[in-house]
């Protein structure tokens, strides 16, 4: 008979810590290719975004060439919704839509599941025409005269036979000044009143259609993060006037049937101003649009935007605007007496863009009508291109641009001469200065506004699909 | 009576225990070793393939006439081939492949717009 059986120490321990130790082993070694997938799959992704970032700068490319008139399109071409497939690497999605003399570009390039879309503004490289430091349109005569001390840096054109003097030596033409005056007959604007005109009936139109919409709050309004808790609504519509203060703005539309006045602590982004008038005291503004019928005054703050009026902008000591600003007046005629446009720089500035001034075609077929069309104070510092096709009221400033005008009114004081320059410099800007996308091919896109973002995966539309392939 | 089963010769698991640790302490990192190098070559790879097709575009879209087909650069004594082709109509549809010793790493298609009238 067997009653006990003794096999050694039979504790356990041993068992528990092999299996402890395997587990700890094979949890390490999990991490381990799990760090090396991840680190993987992140190269690969990485390599996804860099396609999709590839394929929504296709985007920009592909406009370019319908707007340079590629496909049937033209300079016009608009979409809410073209979809392009790149052979195997993936697909592009454009947005393009006119913003005053701009235009604003959304495009989406989609590779796998990565997604780039790029949200741009841009305007055009600098027409031809406009490449001359100077053109003046109108018979000058005898040519202008600019003082001893002012300097060109430039081709000037002038229309019929005249010449450039100093005012030293007037009616003596400059030694060696053939080579930089050419004489020929220049178009009242470089570019065709077709195009400038269709911005205008376009955005008319759309104050309208906005004006009209059943969502307009009654009354005045100030549109600011505690005054008002239908801020968030888009658009933003007032019948009576709105004040805007102390408020970040991104993409939004701001509609007033009476003045719209923007105040301290405003920040707008890509957002678009309509009113009867429009006055701007403070804040800041990047790439918008404002529009009105009515006169514009820029008093402060720091812009770089559009100003589209019917009327007269002015821009007064203490406003600042920089890089790609546009200022397009439409001058009319009300009266015999009355009149209305142009563009007052008031200011040393530094201001920068683009100032487009012309006639309506009442104006245009006034041959008595007269008045100033862009005017540029002493001391003023601007970059850009100046372009009217009517008179340029010059007082000793500096450009560092392009100017294109009937004629340039030097003013000293109480002096105003015809065709003289009191201007201390005229010359080329070393970069280009992107340009309202007016004017005859060739075309290429510049940035005004550039922004990526990998992290939205966006939704297009189905309808009204514009595409290829 | 009691009965005496004399103990079975062989390993007892702490014996095999020790076994596995050191076994694990010199096989597994030298396993990995490899393994990773392995990855974190054709993970590298991959980095350098994009830094030079970010390069090869910018270059393209800038200069889009003075594209040369093949372009070849040694990178930490590697052969590298960068490949680029285009179609002929506007806007070009182009093409950049990178390849390592013969072998490709990356490839990416895009668009360019050559204005045939600028000269740019």
């Amino acid at each position: 008979m067997v009653e006990k059986v003794i096999i050694g120490r039979n504790s356990g321990y041993a068992l528990y810590l092999v299996l402890t130790v395997l587990s700890i082993i094979s949890i390490l070694i999990l991490i381990i290719l799990n760090n090396l997938r991840t680190i993987s799959q992140q190269t690969a992704i990485e390599l996804n975004k860099q396609q999709a970032r590839l394929l929504a700068e296709s985007g920009i490319a592909r406009t370019e060439y319908f707007l340079h008139g590629g496909d049937g399109r033209n300079m016009l071409w608009e979409t809410d919704s073209f979809c392009e497939t790149i052979r195997d690497a993936g697909e592009v999605h454009i947005s393009c839509r006119r913003m005053g003399g701009y235009i604003k570009l959304i495009c989406t390039g989609n590779r796998i599941s990565s997604w780039c879309r790029i949200n741009a503004v841009m305007g055009r490289n600098i027409p031809d025409p406009l490449k001359p430091i100077i053109t003046l349109t109108s018979s000058s005569g005898r040519g202008f005269v600019m003082e001893d001390s002012t300097k060109l840096d430039g081709c000037v054109v002038l229309a019929g036979d005249g010449f450039v003097s100093y005012s030293s030596s007037r009616g003596k033409r400059i030694p060696g000044s053939g080579a930089w005056v050419k004489n020929h007959e220049s178009g009242p604007l470089p570019f065709s009143y077709g195009c400038i005109d269709t911005v205008f009936l376009n955005i008319r139109k759309e104050y309208a259609h906005l004006k009209k919409m059943q969502e307009a709050h009654s009354g005045n309004r100030t549109l600011s993060d505690s005054a008002d808790a239908a801020a968030g609504t888009e658009p933003y519509i007032v019948q009576g006037n709105c004040a805007v203060e102390k408020i970040h703005l991104e993409n939004r539309t701001i509609v007033a049937g009476g003045t719209i006045t923007i105040g301290e602590g405003v920040n707008a982004l890509l957002c678009t101003f309509m009113a009867k008038k429009i006055y701007i005291n403070s804040g800041e503004t990047v790439q918008c649009l404002f529009y009105s019928p009515g006169p514009q005054r820029l008093s402060g703050g720091l812009h770089e935007s559009q100003f589209v009026s019917e009327d007269t902008i002015r821009i007064d000591k203490k406003a600042q605007c920089t890089g790609t600003c546009v200022w397009i007046s439409k001058k009319s005629l009300e009266s015999d007496t009355i009149n209305h446009g142009g563009v007052d720089f008031n200011g040393p500035g530094p201001y920068s863009g683009s100032v487009i001034c012309f006639s309506d075609s009442a104006v245009r077929n006034d041959p008595v009508f007269k008045c100033r069309s862009i005017s540029i104070a002493d001391s003023c510092m601007f970059s850009g291109y100046l372009v009217t096709d009517g008179e340029l009221e010059l007082g000793a400033a500096s450009i560092n641009g392009h100017i294109w005008a009937q004629k340039i009114i030097g003013v000293q004081g109480q002096r105003k001469e015809t065709n003289w320059l009191f201007a201390r410099s005229i010359t080329t800007h070393g970069y280009q200065i992107p340009f309202p996308l007016f004017g005859a091919a060739p075309l290429l896109l510049r940035k005004c506004f550039y922004k990526k973002d990998f992290s939205i995966k966006p939704q297009f539309r189905t309808q009204n699909n514009d595409s290829l392939h | 009576m009691t009965a005496s089963i004399k103990p079975i010769q062989g390993f007892t698991l702490l014996e095999i225990l020790i076994a596995i640790v050191l076994l694990s302490v010199v096989v597994v990192p030298l396993i990995f070793t490899f393994r990773q190098d392995k990855m974190f070559v054709h993970d590298r790879d991959r980095v350098t393939a994009m830094c030079l097709i970010d390069q090869e575009a910018e270059m393209v879209r800038v200069f889009p006439r003075y594209m040369s087909p093949v372009k070849r650069k040694t990178i930490a004594g590697q052969e590298w081939e960068i490949c680029c082709e285009k179609t002929p109509t506007p806007p070009e549809e182009c093409r950049i492949s990178v390849k390592k010793n013969g072998r490709e790493i990356s490839t990416v298609t895009f668009l360019v717009y050559c204005d045939t009238t600028s000269g740019k």
